[in-house]
């Protein structure tokens, strides 16, 4: 069985992170089957959840109340988090997901996402 | 005029107002500059116009430290030097290169940016890519392309350039040499000794041998010694064991501070739109290459007590950039020997996650043929960047017991790259991803799971061979002047990137023209005085 890379996950999510990351985090179970490659899906799903032990390994306190304290809600628009997701960057808030760095923000609302399949 | 050694079949002696030993880059800029000058110049090389294997040998080491190239491969001992296999890549020193910094241990040159610049543009015609500079403004309205970190406060865009083909410096001006009746050049001329009067501090003569055994001299009243970063200071050690360390060496500086730029790829670059970054792709502009790359701004470099870092992209395939066959590597490796490596969930799971392009890797090695279409698309970019390293006096070039065919003793190179170094790179690269990710650009993945195997098996290099004949105000820190002029001497002079104190992130050949063509001034000149 040959599962699809994270490089290519990563990749493709670095591209349209947060998009993915709110369409998955509203519609998790719509995106699945909406998209005909479920394979993709799956393995995006997978890292979702991987996205979430990391968390848990060196965050305190869960991702969802990392983003309420972020003064996110689901209200918020894409442009606000892309806003904070710079801002955390600059300020060196980052997470490394295994190297790739990532705002934290980001890898909350990720695995915010991954929580629901663990 | 060429002169072939073979032609030399008794002892000659030549005399010469100016001897250079040496024709390389730095040796045949300094002929061409000298010639229009109605001085009698006489060029001696130990290779011709011909790559032989025999001539080459001559740059074997005795010992190299493991990983790093044997100079046998990296130099070339022909006219022309190593610009005859560069690829001939070229930007400035940045003004900070030239400073005392404080966060860099025997940072700082005796002369500044300023001193250099005038002879920056005349340097660009040489090396091919003419004399329109390297101002990023500049390039981004030329090429028509973004300048994606103009508006950083961290990041500012680099320029380098090329020609294509590269500059092979005898070929290019070799002309002047072989025209001028005031310019001879003995080729297959091997220089074993100098004689130095000890008195009048002056180098009076040096000796070349054209077969082991025959010796020919030339006395002159100036000598500039080209011979690269590795044997300007093989040379020198060799000439000093015989004076007493007079040429340069009270302090026992000859041979150290050796430096080069090591070249890591130690991360990968995830772009949002690929497009965006045509102006950090090869820009090609008629027979040149034009391309940017991001580096720290200098406010930065000072806040953050950081050395320069140049951060070129490279576009890389998803073959080449995946984690998967990486890890396959560190794996087998590892299993290989009985031990488990650090990070190894982490080696598994990307072996497992990538487990096409390790399936890939195999097919390709096993049967020479491709398993999967997209194996080739772009997946993103490597990083191979361009670090400075801080000069270590325990880096170094030393004199082995082996000789070479014209009873030289052969170097040992003990290349050292300081821990701090490695820190510092990665505390760089973290701050380029910060910078990257809030700049919107894309995201960076620091290869840190490979820290073992990017500083050794996988290491590049520059093989830009610096330092071991510094540069200093005093002979207490360095081997030459600020004129290049060897401390003890009054007239011998060094050429080449041996002298450079600091090699900041750029590769030397560019500055090695620029000080070449100063120097040039500086003996005309000094000529002109003596009478």
């Amino acid at each position: 069985m040959m599962d699809k890379s994270r490089r290519k996950f990563l990749g493709r999510s670095s591209a349209s992170l947060l998009g993915v990351v709110m369409a998955t985090k509203l519609f998790p179970t719509k995106v699945a089957f909406a998209s005909s490659e479920v394979t993709l899906c799956e393995a995006a799903i997978n890292e979702f959840a991987y996205v979430y032990r990391s968390w848990l390994k060196t965050e305190v306190g869960s991702p969802s109340l990392y983003i309420a304290q972020s003064g996110l809600s689901s209200d918020s628009s894409l442009k606000q988090i892309q806003a904070l997701s710079s801002t955390q960057f600059r300020r060196a808030e980052t997470h490394q997901l295994d190297g790739l760095v990532l705002s934290k923000i980001e890898v909350a609302l990720m695995a915010d996402v991954g929580r629901l399949y663990c | 005029m060429i002169i072939p050694g073979d032609r030399l079949q008794n002892t000659t002696a030549i005399e010469a107002d100016v001897c250079i030993m040496g024709g390389g880059v730095a040796g045949i800029v300094l002929a061409n500059e000298l010639a229009s000058s109605q001085i009698k110049i006489v060029v001696i090389e130990a290779g011709s116009e011909d790559y032989s294997v025999e001539v080459q040998d001559a740059y074997k080491a005795e010992h190299s430290t493991q990983w790093y190239p044997d100079p046998l491969r990296s130099r070339m001992r022909m006219l022309g030097g190593s610009s005859n296999h560069w690829e001939n890549n070229t930007s400035p020193l940045d003004p900070i290169d030239f400073e005392k910094r404080s966060w860099v241990e025997d940072s700082g040159w005796p002369i500044s940016y300023d001193d250099l610049e005038p002879f920056y543009r005349s340097a660009g015609v040489y090396v091919g890519v003419a004399d329109d500079g390297y101002e990023t403004s500049y390039w981004e309205k030329k090429l028509g392309e973004r300048d994606l970190a103009k508006n950083s406060k961290v990041l500012e865009t680099g320029i380098a350039k090329a020609s294509t083909p590269p500059a092979r410096f005898f070929a290019m001006h070799g002309q002047a040499l072989t025209t001028s009746e005031s310019v001879e050049v003995y080729t297959d001329a091997y220089v074993v000794d100098v004689e130095y009067d000890t008195e009048k501090q002056r180098v009076s003569k040096a000796f070349f041998e054209t077969k082991p055994g025959l010796r020919h001299s030339v006395k002159a009243k100036t000598f500039i010694m080209c011979f690269g970063g590795i044997d300007n200071a093989r040379m020198m050690l060799a000439f000093n064991e015989k004076y007493n360390d007079q040429l340069g060496n009270t302090f026992d500086n000859v041979g150290r501070y050796f430096m080069d730029h090591p070249v890591v790829r130690a991360a990968n670059f995830f772009p949002h739109q690929r497009d965006q970054f045509g102006f950090y792709q090869g820009n090609d502009l008629q027979s040149r290459i034009v391309l940017g790359f991001f580096k720290f701004r200098q406010d930065v470099l000072i806040e953050q007590s950081l050395n320069n870092l140049r951060m070129p992209l490279s576009s890389a395939s998803n073959y080449l950039i995946s984690d998967g066959i990486s890890s396959h590597h560190i794996l087998t490796d590892s299993l290989s020997n009985g031990s488990i490596p650090e990070n190894f969930g982490t080696h598994i799971l990307n072996y497992v996650k990538d487990l096409d392009m390790v399936a890939e890797a195999i097919s390709r090695k096993a049967f020479k043929k491709p398993l999967f279409d997209d194996a080739d698309e772009f997946g993103g970019f490597q990083v191979p960047l361009m670090m400075e390293q801080t000069p270590n006096r325990e880096s170094r070039i030393a004199l082995g017991d082996e000789k070479d065919a014209f009873g030289v003793r052969r170097v040992n190179v003990d290349w050292r790259l300081n821990q701090s170094d490695k820190d510092q790179m990665w505390r760089g690269l973290e701050m380029f991803a910060n910078e990257i990710g809030g700049l919107a650009l894309g995201r960076v993945k620091l290869l840190k799971e490979r820290e073992d195997r990017l500083w050794e098996s996988q290491l590049g290099y520059g093989h830009h061979h610096m330092g071991t004949t510094r540069m200093s105000n005093t002979p207490e820190k360095g081997v030459v002047d600020a004129n290049q002029k060897v401390f003890g001497t009054q007239n011998f002079f060094l050429g080449g990137s041996s002298v450079f104190p600091t090699g900041g992130h750029v590769p030397p050949t560019l500055t090695i023209v620029a000080m070449s063509i100063r120097l040039a001034k500086m003996v005309r000149e000094e000529m002109k005085y003596d009478g």
